[in-house]
């Protein structure tokens, strides 16, 4: 049972997030397959909120109208997660369950992520909530917000005199 | 079956690769599961972002090979970013108990899940054991 990672581009140093949203994310890797050790670890583990590797991947893009969060989250159901505003914060929960409940199953290899998660989000500027709206297709959620009046980018213009 | 479901991307064992000298594409190995059931190998394997169209699965010299592809989606300019939409390639030598004329392959939200039959050959029998007293 081996975790591969999966390379990405990851720069600690361009976060213009705080680094304690990472720290908050949590993340139960549930992959195992017999379940005396799952009873055993797993309250630890949830407990345990280091796993910088463990929620999904996000991406944050911004344009002047816009702020698109994408989250890479494969293999989910629309019920098996929750995306929620809070002022300024980006809530993205859920839980991807491993199928285990088939007995008869011989197991070789379990790489794909499984487990809860809980991920906050700094929006960089105020949006309008009651307009945001979310997309999942291809295993990649896609939450666009758009910014809020206030918030977008206006152009001045310069008189020369 | 077991042993010989592994990945071929080892050093020196790679019997084909792709071809990055002309293309800028950037290839990932998607994290899969293996599981084994009712007389088939399952292989499902994450592959977020690719496009349906674009995934193609073929096994040649009793190799799998899948291959995926996805399009970037971008508006407007990265914030922050800790994935990038890729593609995908990853290769699996195949034991010879695999029917390999009636794979079939599903893909729903980002999964792409492999069915590979079993031969019939290799399909685990009962056998009734008489025992006389």
């Amino acid at each position: 049972m081996t975790r591969v990672p999966v390379v990405r581009n990851r720069n600690p140093w361009y976060e213009p997030f705080d680094l304690m949203n990472r720290l908050f994310s949590r993340w139960s890797p549930v992959q195992r397959q017999d379940k005396e050790e799952d009873d055993f670890f797993a309250p630890l583990l949830r407990d345990f909120p280091f796993d910088f590797g463990g929620s999904p991947a996000v991406d944050v893009e911004e344009n002047d109208q816009e702020i698109v969060v994408r989250a890479e989250m494969p293999g989910m159901e629309k019920d098996e997660f929750s995306i929620e505003l809070e002022d300024d914060t980006l809530i993205l929960r859920g839980e991807k369950k491993y199928q285990d409940e088939h007995k008869d199953r011989n197991v070789h290899r379990v790489e794909c992520r499984y487990g809860r998660f809980d991920r906050r989000i700094t929006l960089p500027t105020s949006i309008q909530a009651d307009k945001a709206s979310a997309e999942y297709k291809n295993g990649v959620l896609n939450i666009t917000l758009p910014k809020s009046e206030t918030a977008r980018r206006k152009a001045i213009a310069v008189h020369v005199k | 079956m077991v042993e010989k479901t592994v990945p071929t991307q080892q050093e020196g064992q790679v019997r084909q690769s792709t071809e990055t000298t002309r293309s800028e594409a950037r290839y990932v190995a998607p994290p899969v599961d293996i599981y084994e059931e009712n007389n088939r190998l399952v292989v499902a394997a994450d592959l977020p972002g690719a496009e349906k169209d674009s995934i193609t699965v073929d096994v040649k010299d009793g190799v799998l090979t899948l291959q995926a592809a996805s399009k970037s989606h971008a508006v407007g300019n990265s914030m922050y970013a800790e994935f990038e939409f890729v593609n995908y390639y990853r290769q699996f030598e195949l034991s010879e108990t695999v029917d390999v004329d009636k794979i079939t392959a599903d893909y729903k939200h980002g999964v792409l899940q492999l069915n590979l039959p079993k031969a019939e050959r290799a399909k685990t029998k009962k056998i009734a054991v008489n025992i006389t007293p």
